[in-house]
This record gives C-alpha cells, sequence and structure tokens, in this order.
C-alpha cells in the first residue's frame, strides 16, 4: 500500500464513529420528545368527545347498564385518569400497547397487520417519485428554457395544483370504469387464490392507481423542487469552473449540481414524513386500502383509543429516526453542517 | 509564434434595453511563452472577451458571439460543444476571480483536480491521485498530502486560489486565462498569487492571458498589454511603452489614478480620476466611447468613430488624436 492510498482509509475510516456519536446525539434529544408525544396524546385522546364503550356497544346495538359497565372495567376505563395513565406509562415501557376491542385482537398484531400494506404503498409511490421527481427536475435544468423544460414545468405546476382525491377519482374513472383495466380498490383479488407472483401481480395491479395518486402528487413536488434548486445552480461560479475543467454537461449536472439540489429536497421529505400519515388516509379511503392510514380513521371514529395512542407513538418514533436518517445523509453531502 | 489568435470578436447580448455588444471587434494575439494583459474597468468587456474564448458565457439564446479565435488552426468558436469541452482544461485552462465561490464545496479538492486530469487523460486513479498532490504541492500548498482530502471550506481565499490554480494546471495547458485572480484576495496574498503565476507559467512555457482593472500588476507580469474600454481595445503596446508613453487618453487617466512614489521633500500629489463614468453599452454614443469623459476630445471625437491606428511598430491606438501626440 502506497502513502496516499492509506492516507485515503485514514480519512474515510473517520467517519463511522462520526455518524455514530451524532446518531446517540439524536436519540438522546428525542427521548424528551417521546416523552412529550406520550403525555399529550393521552390525554388529547380522551379528550375527544364520545364514549369508546358507546361505540364498542353500538355494535352490539345497545346493551344494559351492567354490560356497559362490564365493558367499561374491561377497557380498563373505570380507573381514574391518573391511574389509567400510569397504568398506560408502564405498559408502554413493557412494549405491551393493549388489547383493541373493537378488532378483538392485540393492537400490535392489528398495527402489524395493517402497516406493511402501507410502508408498501409509500415505499413504492415514494420511491418512484423522488427518483422521477430528481430525473426530470435535472431534464428540465439541462434543457432550460426549451419546450422539454417548460412541458416539464407546466405538467408539474398542474399535478401540484390538482387535489390528490380529485386525481385518485379520475383515475378510477378512466382505467377501472371506462377502460376495466385496474381494479376499483381493496389490496387483492378476495378469494382468488393466487400465490407467489401471481399473487404479487396481483397486489400490483391494486395498488397501480392508489400508487400512482400518491405518487403524481409527490412527483411534482419534488420535480419543482428540484428543478428550481437545479435552476439556481446553472450560473454559479463552482458550475462555471467545472465547465472550464471541460467536464461533460451531464456530469456538470450530476456530479456538480445534483448534490447541493439534493439538500432541500432531503430537508422536504423529512418534514413530509411527519405528514404522510394523513395524506395516506386519503387514499387509503379513496382505494379502499387496507392500510395504516384507514385504520387510524376507524381507530378516531370508534374511539379505539390503545389503537390511535400506539399509531400516534409508533408515527412520532418514525418521524424521529426519519429525521434522523435526512440529518446524518445531509451532513454526509454537506460536510460543512455542523449536525450537532 | 501566436498559440491563440482572436479576430473581430463580438459578443452580443440581448437584454430588456435592447442589443448590448460588451465586446466589439476584439482582435489580438498571445505568443507562445508569453503574458498578455488585458486592462479595463469593469465593463470594459475583458471578461465577457475571456468567457468567449472559453465558450462560457450563458448559454441562453440571448448571446451571440461572431468573429474568429482560432487555436492553432481549429476556430473555437464554431466548435461542436463535445470538440470544445476536450479544449477547455486541457488545452486552456481558466483562473476565476472569486476563489472562494469557485470551488465545489461539497467535493473534496483533490477530487475536484482529479477529476479535470481524468476527464483528459486516460490514467488510473493512482496516477491522477498522485498528480494531484504533485500539483497542490506545485502551488506551494503546504502538507498536500493530507489537504488533497480536505473539503474547500477549510482553506483560506488565498490557499483556493491555489488549488484553482493547480486545477487549471492540472493537463499542463498552453494557455492560462487568469481573470482578476487577485482581486478577491487580500495585498500580501495578491504579490503571493502573483508571483506563482508567473514562476509556474515560466516553467511550465506556457502562455497567460491576464485580466485585470490593476495597471500597478501589470508592469511586472505582463510583455504586452491591452486596454480595453466599453468593449472596445483602446491601446495595444509593449507593457513598457504603454506605461511609459501612453498614447490613448484613457490610459493616460488609468495611469494618472495610480499613486506614485512621493519625491523627497515634496508633498504627495492628488491622484487624478478621469471624471464621468462608462456609458452604459446600450446607449454608446455616436462617435468615440471616451469623448464624454476625454479631456482632448474635439468635436470629431463626438461624431466619428476612430479606428485603430499604427502608433509604431507594435502598437495600436484607438484615437483620432494618437499619432500626434505620442511622437
Amino acid at each position: 500500500m502506497d502513502a496516499s492510498s492509506s492516507q485515503a482509509v485514514r480519512v474515510r475510516r473517520k467517519t463511522t464513529p462520526w455518524a455514530f456519536q451524532v446518531a446517540v446525539n439524536r436519540l438522546k434529544q428525542a427521548i424528551p420528545t417521546i416523552a412529550c408525544v406520550l403525555v399529550v396524546n393521552f390525554f388529547l385522546v380522551r379528550l375527544i368527545p364520545g364514549d369508546p364503550v358507546d361505540a364498542f356497544v353500538a355494535k352490539a346495538q345497545g346493551a344494559d347498564q351492567a354490560f356497559k359497565d362490564h365493558i367499561r372495567h374491561e377497557m380498563g376505563l373505570d380507573e381514574p385518569i391518573w391511574v389509567q395513565f400510569g397504568i398506560y406509562l408502564s405498559k408502554v415501557a413493557h412494549l405491551d400497547f393493549g388489547w383493541s376491542f373493537q378488532n378483538s385482537a392485540p393492537v400490535l398484531d392489528v398495527i402489524l397487520l395493517r402497516l406493511w400494506p402501507t410502508v408498501l404503498l409509500l415505499v413504492f409511490s415514494i420511491g418512484v417519485s423522488l427518483l422521477g421527481g430528481v430525473f426530470l427536475g435535472v431534464t428540465a435544468a439541462r434543457y432550460s428554457q426549451t419546450w422539454k423544460d417548460r412541458t416539464i414545468a407546466f405538467m408539474s405546476m398542474v399535478l401540484y395544483a390538482m387535489p390528490a382525491f380529485w386525481i385518485g377519482l379520475s383515475l378510477i374513472v378512466v382505467f377501472s370504469v371506462k377502460l376495466r383495466l385496474l381494479p376499483v380498490g381493496g389490496f387483492d383479488t378476495v378469494g382468488s387464490g393466487k400465490t407467489g407472483i401471481a399473487y404479487a401481480l396481483d397486489v400490483g395491479r391494486h395498488m397501480t392507481l392508489p400508487a400512482l395518486t400518491l405518487g403524481l402528487f409527490y412527483l411534482a413536488v419534488y420535480t419543482r423542487l428540484v428543478r428550481a434548486s437545479m435552476f439556481e445552480l446553472l450560473d454559479s461560479d463552482f458550475v462555471r469552473t467545472a465547465r472550464a475543467k471541460g467536464l461533460s454537461e451531464r456530469t456538470v449536472l450530476w456530479r456538480h449540481m445534483l448534490p447541493h439540489a439534493l439538500l432541500p429536497l432531503l430537508t422536504l421529505v423529512g418534514v413530509q414524513l411527519g405528514s404522510l400519515l394523513s395524506g395516506v388516509i386519503v387514499i387509503e379511503t379513496v382505494f379502499s386500502w387496507p392500510g395504516l392510514g384507514r385504520l387510524t380513521f376507524q381507530a378516531a371514529l370508534q374511539r379505539d383509543y390503545n389503537v390511535l395512542l400506539a399509531i400516534l407513538l409508533m408515527s412520532t418514533v418514525l418521524v424521529v429516526c426519519a429525521n434522523l436518517i435526512v440529518d446524518l445523509l445531509s451532513a454526509w453531502i454537506d460536510r460543512r453542517m455542523d449536525v450537532n | 509564434m501566436a498559440v491563440l489568435k482572436v479576430e473581430d470578436l463580438s459578443v452580443q447580448f440581448r437584454t430588456a434595453q435592447g442589443v448590448v455588444r460588451a465586446v466589439d471587434r476584439v482582435s489580438f494575439e498571445i505568443r507562445a511563452g508569453e503574458t498578455l494583459a488585458v486592462v479595463g474597468e469593469s465593463g470594459s468587456g475583458k471578461s465577457v472577451t475571456a468567457l468567449a474564448i472559453m465558450r462560457l458565457l450563458p448559454r441562453h439564446g440571448s448571446t451571440r458571439v461572431s468573429g474568429r479565435v482560432m487555436l492553432g488552426e481549429r476556430d473555437l468558436v464554431g466548435l461542436a460543444d463535445a470538440e470544445m469541452q476536450r479544449v477547455r482544461g486541457n488545452q486552456i485552462s481558466m483562473v476565476f476571480q472569486e476563489p472562494m465561490t469557485s470551488l465545489n464545496p461539497l467535493m473534496r479538492i483533490g477530487e475536484q483536480i482529479e477529476e479535470g486530469i481524468r476527464r483528459h487523460q486516460n490514467v488510473s486513479a493512482a496516477v491522477s491521485r498522485r498528480r494531484a498532490v504533485e500539483l497542490l504541492d506545485q502551488v506551494r500548498i503546504a502538507d498536500p498530502h493530507r489537504r488533497v482530502d480536505e473539503f474547500p471550506h477549510t482553506l483560506s481565499g488565498g490557499m483556493r486560489q491555489r488549488v484553482m490554480i493547480a486545477m487549471a494546471l492540472a493537463c499542463e495547458p498552453k494557455l492560462l486565462i487568469a481573470d482578476e485572480p487577485t482581486t478577491a484576495l487580500d495585498v500580501t496574498v495578491q504579490a503571493q498569487i502573483l508571483e506563482l503565476l508567473a514562476t509556474l507559467r515560466k516553467t511550465m512555457n506556457m502562455s497567460m492571458l491576464l485580466i485585470t482593472h490593476d495597471l500597478s500588476i501589470v508592469a511586472d507580469t505582463a510583455e504586452r498589454t491591452l486596454v480595453m474600454y466599453a468593449g472596445r481595445i483602446v491601446e495595444a503596446a509593449a507593457t513598457g511603452e504603454i506605461l511609459a508613453r501612453p498614447a490613448h487618453p484613457y490610459t493616460r487617466g488609468l495611469l494618472g489614478s495610480l499613486p506614485k512614489p512621493r519625491a523627497a521633500g515634496r508633498s504627495r500629489d492628488r491622484l487624478t480620476e478621469i471624471p464621468g463614468a462608462v456609458p452604459p453599452l446600450h446607449a454608446l454614443p455616436a462617435g468615440c466611447s471616451f469623448a464624454e469623459r476625454c479631456q482632448r476630445a474635439d468635436a470629431v471625437c463626438r461624431t466619428d468613430r476612430p479606428e485603430a491606428r499604427t502608433v509604431t511598430h507594435d502598437r495600436l491606438a484607438v484615437c483620432h488624436f494618437a499619432v500626434a501626440e505620442a511622437i
């Protein structure tokens, strides 16, 4: 090994403990955040007007007071609120999220069952729209002020302006009702008995429209952001330097300019992750997608406290983790940032 | 022998105020191994000339370049983009005015030097890396082995300009264009950078086009000097000639605005400034562009545009009175 390559190894090795340190620091900062969320959520959920017992017995079409008292005791709602809070905290500390009376199953099972359709939908639509947004934004900058750029700018403006539920309904009308190409909703064809690749394709067919609806909006947002960031860089000094080196336009765009444009994009994605759950509620309702969004909505309607609290806690943890990842990625791209 | 021959180069921008001729039929040549200085105020078209040679002007439809820029047998003005990329950073390099913003802040300086080398020369990563360290050493950056892996924000302005120079010299170009390389730097650092450029130019036997607004740095660095005003060359001569016997009133004005060493026993002379300002390029007067500010101006200056006159051998001045006064 010659001198220069051992130098390179030494510099690269420095990054691992650095990232680890940042992660530890951030998680330490997250503890009070999560504690606050635990407290606020617990009381906020109980402030929603309406009684979980009433919501529960409504399914049984009325019940006498004795039965209602029995249910209330079962749910632990007959205790004073401070006692309920204490019980809740100690259960959460043991990662026990309780029982969902509406679903007659442990909350964790209910959530896990609904989690992965949502994760599938989100990863797919956000992943594709991120890649597409970057590609379209860079293309617009490459062909700035030509018809290609103007088309991209116009289309992303149109998609950005359309509400998601409206895009969704339009897609259903065109592709499901008129053309009969894709299913109206649901996760898979009920009772088809398909397995393996055939099943995956079936789910894919069901996912196309909701993913498109969600993705098109994000695609528009990401395209506009990347395009605007790239345009700001087009005439900047270091880009001129890169061109003065004789680099190809492609290298200038992807290697020199794009990392700068990725920084605001990452920040935006980090912020969006917090509001993602409310975004999927609409989509999942329109397409009857059996995901977390609809579960949240149902749990709120049915006053299913345990499910609601667990989802809120989970999304808090997710947002904290996602923001940590965003911060680390940004700091890795831009070493001038002081993440601590 | 000329390394680069610029013939009738004009650059026009279409702006809201109308078509602006930022560079107007400029012709000059840069000879092998010499330094040619281009001097002028801001807005005189000197940077635009350099960017036009490099074809680095903003690529919007509103820019028009005409004339010829001959590099050997090839005219750079009409060259295909891919061909021009092979020239840039390889045969002609450029160092810019703003070292603070001219380096990519997200890339290690070694990478930024190496990518130019690997673009033009078919070498391995190990070779280009060794070359990057060598170059940093050549521009006198201490501890190049360590610096090569650092990001630009850890370097001072002077250091960054050294890195820019290292980048520009990476492929041993025939011509280096230095566009106000020291304007953004401290005075002490300015001298170091100019000295470094002069030394490197000599050892690498390269030609240099030095663009500056500062006549005082021209004397030590440039063999010949062009003076530009409002997009045109107004005077061209050997540097010594220009400094000793300026033929154009504008050049005289520039020289008059330089502080001179004080003679013993005499109080310092007040600096003479050139009254007025450069006319806006979209509304140039009919006659000589400098007439409004010229003490020597006559009726003819306001109506007729002066043509270039040969004052003596190898000396040009664009002034109606140039010949009469220089001799």
